[in-house]
């Protein structure tokens, strides 16, 4: 039994005879950011769901709150907030009637939060959630998710197809909440220049398998020293979270050759 | 509870305008024959309209669970604090308390505007009885229906077997009662004898047809609880869970029919 919020450990999920998560395992620590990096189809969604408790893996454990993701699931989300890939509140739904829902199964909902989150954000309460812009959909869920004062929060690439000021602002808006309540975080993007300021730890998943997990500056300090000499033939070390990531592709792609 | 309710409150305020709809629909209904005066074309257009109203219930069956599953807007109520019973029993009961809804206003004109030579369906108590009770039953179908058609799992080979054999087994069970009714019927004597058992077999079928509709709703529950959004599970536990159901079912009916007739 761990108290880390999230724990994967040895995750195998099939999906058609087609192996999409093979003994994945990961650990995202209390006040730690862990950023999941990895190209489409690399199963992070999947990874998501199984930590959700939206699939039940085939083989190894979910833990939420050191307690199996799957059978234990409604009581975990009460304590985190999670915006997904694609938006899927129900397309009718207005950002009143989305709080409405809400507010009594959340114990510590907060309403005036969540209206000042869409006031500072110009979303007006009464406009279905299918006619907003992606971007605000996005600060919508974002709001769901910080008005219930989780205790952890899981983002599922949050700005993926967002413009570069949906971007920035959102970015802000969790830098704020992880500087106010240190809330741990485990975010998985392509964007790796927005992470590489908030993120602590990273995880770096390859068609279904984790190939590099660790904290983010010891990894950056490895890797300029020693393992990418072959492909980095300046010998300086990388400066960027994305020549991290690309060197570890290359590398892969690589040995794969 | 409170989950529950939350759902299908949020399923009504989606659907709310469906009530007005029934309302017009019921008032045209109720109108339409007093203006023309001409009884036939005035039941022709209530059991138009009743007929439309099962059509809805059938289509809403079919958009309340199999088309958000379809889409992954299952996981919206699945990231929430609540159980999967609880969502796929809100869901449920938000769409019986809106079609019997909408066909309760529907027939109500009619109802408050008897005419003795109407169609059945209007002017007495059973007929609304058998007009809102095949609203539920349309309802069931397109919940099944939506769920097994929008899931496009390999699990339809079990639905194929599962489907033709609860067919077949409603099947045999008439055919053995309509036999045994027709010996019976040949002569008064015999008739007098075996009614009572006939009343009986009545009333069985009536409760089977009616635990039926529950085993329906509860397998549709259990399935969305089991498989979450995740559909070749749901449809695996769907098809599963209710063509066993029903099979059982079946059996006990062509059995009763059977050994209660011999």
């Amino acid at each position: 039994m761990t108290n880390d919020p999230m724990v994967l450990d040895n995750v195998t999920v099939r999906i058609s005879g087609r192996v999409i998560l093979d003994r994945v395992s990961l650990t995202v620590k209390t006040g730690s950011v862990f950023a999941l990096l990895g190209r489409n189809g690399a199963g992070k969604t999947t990874m998501f769901r199984c930590l959700l408790g939206l699939r039940r893996p085939d083989e190894g454990h979910a833990l939420l709150f050191g307690r199996d993701a799957w059978t234990h699931r409604a009581a975990a989300m009460a304590r985190l907030g999670v915006v997904p890939e694609e938006p899927d509140v129900p397309l009718d739904m207005t950002p009143r009637a989305l709080a409405s829902f809400c507010a009594p199964l959340y114990p510590r909902w907060n309403s005036d939060t969540f209206a000042n989150r869409l006031r500072h954000f110009g979303i007006r309460e009464k406009t279905p959630f299918g006619r907003l812009s992606r971007g605000q959909k996005t600060q919508v869920l974002l709001a769901v998710a910080l008005c219930t004062r989780p205790e952890a929060l899981v983002l599922d690439d949050p700005t993926l197809g967002l413009d570069p000021i949906a971007r920035r602002e959102l970015l802000a808006e969790l830098i704020r909440e992880l500087a106010d309540n240190g809330t741990t975080t485990l975010v998985s993007t392509h964007d790796f220049a927005a992470v590489e300021g908030l993120a602590t730890h990273i995880g770096v998943l390859r068609e279904g398998r984790m190939v590099l997990t660790g904290e983010l500056e010891t990894i950056k300090a490895s890797y300029g020293q020693v393992d990418a000499a072959p492909l980095r033939v300046s010998g300086e070390a990388p400066a960027s979270l994305e020549e991290v990531f690309n060197d570890i592709v290359e590398r892969q792609r690589g040995v794969a050759a | 509870m409170i989950g529950v309710l939350r759902i299908a409150r949020l399923e009504l305020a989606r659907r709310w305008t469906l009530w007005p709809v029934g309302l017009g629909l019921g008032l045209v209904a109720a109108i339409v024959p007093m203006v023309e005066r001409d009884n036939r074309f005035g039941d022709t257009c209530m059991v138009g309209v009743v007929v439309l109203a099962w059509i809805m219930a059938f289509a809403i069956g079919m958009s309340l669970l199999g088309r958000p599953l379809h889409d992954g807007r299952l996981a919206f109520f699945f990231t929430r604090p609540v159980h999967g019973v609880t969502i796929a029993a809100g869901k449920v009961i938000g769409g019986l308390v809106l079609v019997v809804g909408m066909q309760a206003l529907l027939l109500a004109p009619a109802m408050l505007t008897y005419r003795p030579n109407a169609s059945y369906v209007l002017t007495d108590y059973d007929g609304m009885l058998f007009a809102i009770g095949m609203t539920v039953v349309f309802l069931a179908a397109g919940l099944v229906v939506g769920i097994l058609a929008r899931s496009r799992s390999r699990w339809f080979i079990l639905d194929a077997i599962g489907g033709t054999t609860a067919a077949l087994l409603a099947v045999a069970t008439f055919a053995q009662i309509n036999q045994a009714q027709r010996y019976a019927e040949l002569d008064e004597w015999t008739w007098q004898q075996a009614r009572p058992m006939f009343e009986r077999i009545e009333i069985l079928l009536g409760s089977l047809a009616i635990s039926g509709i529950f085993v329906v709703f509860a397998a549709v529950t259990i399935a969305i609880a089991i498989g979450r959004t995740d559909r070749d599970r749901v449809h695996r536990s769907l098809a599963i869970t209710l063509w066993s159901s029903l099979a059982v079912l079946g059996v006990i009916g062509i059995a009763f029919a059977h050994w209660g007739l011999v």
